[in-house]
């Protein structure tokens, strides 16, 4: 009776664990970050620039707190969530430790979009602009590196490569041709969440819950997509399908992240690796635990970025991400190199 | 021996200050073109040789590319004595070295120092006199300005995407203060990226948002969805007016101060 | 179990060519033949993995109607080589040989059990905690034989699962082998003729990408495995048991 309860348990949850090789279980982790995660966001909701008793609201004092902090405070979740999944999906599909939105050129090319129509003096469809850019980036990725239906991960990578830097070099030469909106350009490649509103956030709520719901269905195939070809396939399983599904959706992601909040670089890369350092390597614990890390990590940032100066002063979020996430990844590398990844 | 040597150092400082003086600059290139009005009311547009390219002041004049990336080649080309540029971030003194010119900073945070730079400028151009007159029409012109009775309060949007608003040492502080308002923002920067919130809770009762280059076609404030409990008076005005520390600064408080005294009628 | 009829598959020049084979459940066949002979190309054939023409017929159907999941189920492959970019245990790895079985979101605990069971049986039961990559090549080969075992399929391909693997865990494998073979149908490339002779029953050999010999253990002689592996090959016959060894390369005739 009692073992076949303990089966029942474990088929429920639809996921193969054994936590004695972990340092912690999955369980664990997942209650951790959920309660980071609510921490975070409580935590980022009352503090700000601006000072608010919640027991004595004025009429203003709600109003940001509900239409300026709030969705900026979700939205920053969201969007680490996002380039958190897109990274860990560009991994997988390439099979390579460096891959996320930027090497794959989809970040760019959405930059170009959106810098695009900075420059025509459309700001307000920016985020239509970085999505059709970074569609079109992907678009010319996937073409390039996919012979007869094959997408090859070496290829791919190059061809991202030669995308980026040639998206980059579009866009110097576009502050060039306009020396006052420089600032409007480098600033906005550089992130931020000060435009969040609550329709964003629904939107991106619902790409992100669309992702994570499509990805949870492939969370064994991804582990599978980890062996070399002729393994994975004679395991039935359908490689290049799920390759497409996983770079469509990663690139999705990316466009809507930069669409909405300008490039965000090195979540996408660091947060899947943490995630894997501390010894969660399935997909089925990547997946989840990389989502809801990459939320409060983002979130986290964002706080750092409005309140560390006086006066309502803020500082761009890349600034904090790159070297608060470029610090720590430095001394888990440091500390475990030889667990980070294997080639062939 | 020691003595000898001051004076040789007195001598040689005595000289070269009263060549310095004494030479009228003939070729001028301005890289900075908030500065450029202000040679044109000197009366010396003949000596001016080369502009940025989005300078249009003077006619049949080479353009020696960007305010921040001149071309050399260039410029030196044009053989210039003086530069007048808008910084020294701009434009460090060791190019100018290099070109055998002389550099003259245009970088006034205020009204006031708008009016210095005129004075020098004259001095070091040969016309005084016009100087002296530019500056007296537009101290004249400053004292159209009609008294308010409380000061405005007013925040003033540099740029949209990211916000930024002007700070303490931005033009358009003094701008403000001459048109008998004060700007909220304290900062002691040029352009403080602020975050909105402390926007909405610093409540001006004017909210002035420039359009131009650094702003271009930013969605209207009210329009945003951070500033739906703003309850300022929105005012748009042109960037080319306000953000340029030159002599459109002076129409530039005439007009703030008329939008001042129409709104708290 | 397996009927082909009037196989080929191209790749460039390379062309595979099985005119007529049946290959019936209960059997452990070894494939052998030179480098290049198109012995793994034909695992891939029979796994589906490679286009080809001509007839297939598993368990009389006709191979291409069977939906793609459901091949997986019935073919297990082992791929010459295997390589593995995530630092996955050895229960894992070994747990994935279900995947065919499974919803996509994760496996059950019929297939959780199956692998404590394959695990034990292929004696790295032991290992079961440590990283893959971090065994040793023989070790690493018995666990990527485990993960196809836990297949628990009908038909069988192993693309040399033997190479690196010690003596004894060789005896061991081989015996399991025999011991799956009676209820399924196994081909295994080897390329060690002496242990090929002493353990199994039927050969297949091919050469220049062309299934030359289809020969039951007694129909072997020398001249046929010369002429196959291009060496001289001789037997010594000790009572029952065949010892094979070469002696020089054979000289075109």
């Amino acid at each position: 009776m009692r073992d076949k309860s303990e089966v029942r348990s474990q088929e429920s949850d639809g996921v193969y664990k054994d936590s004695s090789t972990f340092l912690c279980g999955m369980k664990p982790a997942l209650i951790l970050l959920v309660a980071l995660l609510f921490g975070i966001t409580m935590l980022a909701t009352l503090k700000g620039a601006v000072s608010i008793n919640l027991l004595h609201m004025t009429d203003t004092e709600r109003d940001i707190l509900f239409f300026v902090r709030l969705p900026r405070v979700l939205l920053s979740g969201l969007v680490g969530s996002a380039l958190a999944l897109s990274g860990l999906l560009f991994q997988y599909v390439m099979k390579n430790p460096l891959a996320d939105s930027f090497t794959t050129g989809v970040s760019a090319s959405s930059a170009m979009g959106a810098v695009v129509a900075i420059m025509l003096g459309l700001g307000v469809l920016i985020p239509v602009f970085a999505l059709a850019g970074g569609i079109t980036g992907l678009v010319i990725v996937y073409r390039i590196s996919s012979v007869k239906g094959r997408v090859q991960p070496i290829t791919m990578l190059l061809a991202g490569i030669v995308l980026s830097t040639f998206s980059s070099a579009t866009i110097s030469f576009m502050k060039f041709l306009s020396d006052d909106a420089v600032s409007s350009i480098i600033f906005w490649l550089m992130g931020g969440f000060q435009d969040a509103s609550l329709r964003k956030v629904a939107a991106l709520f619902l790409v992100v819950t669309g992702s994570f719901i499509a990805v949870r269905r492939h969370y064994l195939g991804l582990d599978i997509l980890s062996f070399d070809d002729t393994t994975a396939l004679s395991s039935g399983l359908r490689v290049d399908r799920l390759r497409k599904e996983a770079f469509f959706l990663a690139a999705l992601l990316t466009a809507f992240s930069v669409g909405y909040a300008g490039i965000i670089g090195f979540v996408g890369l660091i947060v899947p690796h943490v995630i894997r350092l501390m010894k969660f390597v399935k997909a089925s614990e990547l997946v989840p635990l990389s989502v809801l890390a990459g939320a409060v990590f983002m979130i986290f940032n964002d706080l750092i970025s409005r309140t560390l100066l006086s006066e309502g002063q803020e500082l761009p979020v890349g600034i904090i991400t790159s070297s608060l996430g470029g610090l720590f990844f430095l001394y888990l590398l440091i500390k475990r190199k030889r667990e980070l990844y294997y080639f062939d | 021996m020691t003595i000898l040597k001051r004076t040789l150092i007195v001598l040689v400082f005595a000289f070269s200050i009263l060549s310095g003086s004494a030479f009228a600059y003939e070729r001028v290139v301005v890289l900075y073109a908030a500065a450029s009005p202000v040679l044109k009311e000197l009366g010396v547009s003949d000596k001016v040789v080369g502009v940025t390219r989005t300078d249009h002041t003077f006619r049949g004049v080479t353009s020696v590319g960007s305010h921040l990336r001149p071309n050399m080649e260039l410029l030196r080309a044009l053989r210039p004595d003086l530069i007048v540029a808008g910084s020294k971030r701009a434009f460090p003194e060791e190019m100018s070295n290099r070109l055998n010119a002389r550099v003259f900073y245009f970088d006034p945070r205020t009204l006031e120092e708008i009016l210095q730079r005129i004075k020098s400028l004259g001095e070091i151009l040969g016309a005084q006199q016009q100087a002296q007159a530019l500056i007296d029409r537009l101290k004249e012109k400053l004292s159209e300005v009609r008294p308010l009775e409380d000061k405005p309060t007013v925040i003033y949007e540099t740029s949209a995407r990211p916000l930024k608003v002007a700070g303490s040492r931005s033009i358009i502080t003094s701008i403000i203060e001459h048109a008998g308002g004060v700007n909220l923002i304290k900062v002691k920067k040029k352009h403080v990226l602020i975050s909105p919130e402390k926007v909405v809770s610093l409540a001006p009762q004017f909210y002035i948002y420039q359009v131009g280059p650094m702003n271009k076609n930013p969605l209207a404030p009210e329009k945003r969805p951070y500033f739906g409990s703003l309850k300022s008076h929105v005012v748009k005005v042109d960037e080319y007016e306000f953000a340029r520390p030159g002599i459109n600064a002076f129409q530039a408080v005439i007009d703030l101060n008329r939008i001042f005294l129409e709104v708290l009628k | 179990m397996i009927e082909l009829k009037e196989i080929e598959a191209r790749q460039g020049d390379f062309i595979l060519r099985v005119s007529r084979l049946r290959l019936k459940k209960g059997e452990l066949v070894a494939v052998l033949g030179n480098n290049g002979s198109g012995k793994s190309t034909f695992l891939s054939v029979l796994s589906g993995l490679r286009g080809f023409t001509g007839g297939y017929l598993l368990d009389e159907r006709d191979f291409s109607e069977y939906p793609l999941i459901e091949r997986h189920r019935i073919v297990s492959l082992l791929p010459q080589h295997s390589s593995l970019n995530m630092p996955f245990d050895v229960h894992y790895v070994v747990l994935t040989g279900r995947y065919p079985y499974t919803d996509g979101k994760g496996y059950s605990s019929v297939d959780i059990a199956r692998t404590e069971e394959t695990l034990r049986r292929l004696d790295i039961y032991h290992l079961r905690n440590r990283q893959f990559n971090e065994l040793s090549g023989g070790e690493k080969q018995r666990v990527l034989l485990a993960r196809v075992v836990n297949r628990d399929s009908p038909v069988m391909l192993l693309d040399e699962p033997l190479s690196g693997v010690d003596l004894r865990h060789q005896h061991e494998i081989v015996n399991l082998l025999e011991e799956l073979s009676r209820e399924r149908l196994i081909l295994i490339v080897v390329h060690d003729i002496t242990l090929a002779v002493r353990e199994f029953e039927r050969f297949l050999f091919f050469v220049d990408g062309t299934l030359k010999y289809d020969l039951k253990k007694d129909e072997l002689d020398e001249s046929r495995l010369s002429e196959v592996f291009q060496v001289n090959i001789r037997f010594l016959k000790e009572g029952n048991r065949v010892f094979v060894y070469t002696d020089g390369i054979k000289k075109e005739v």
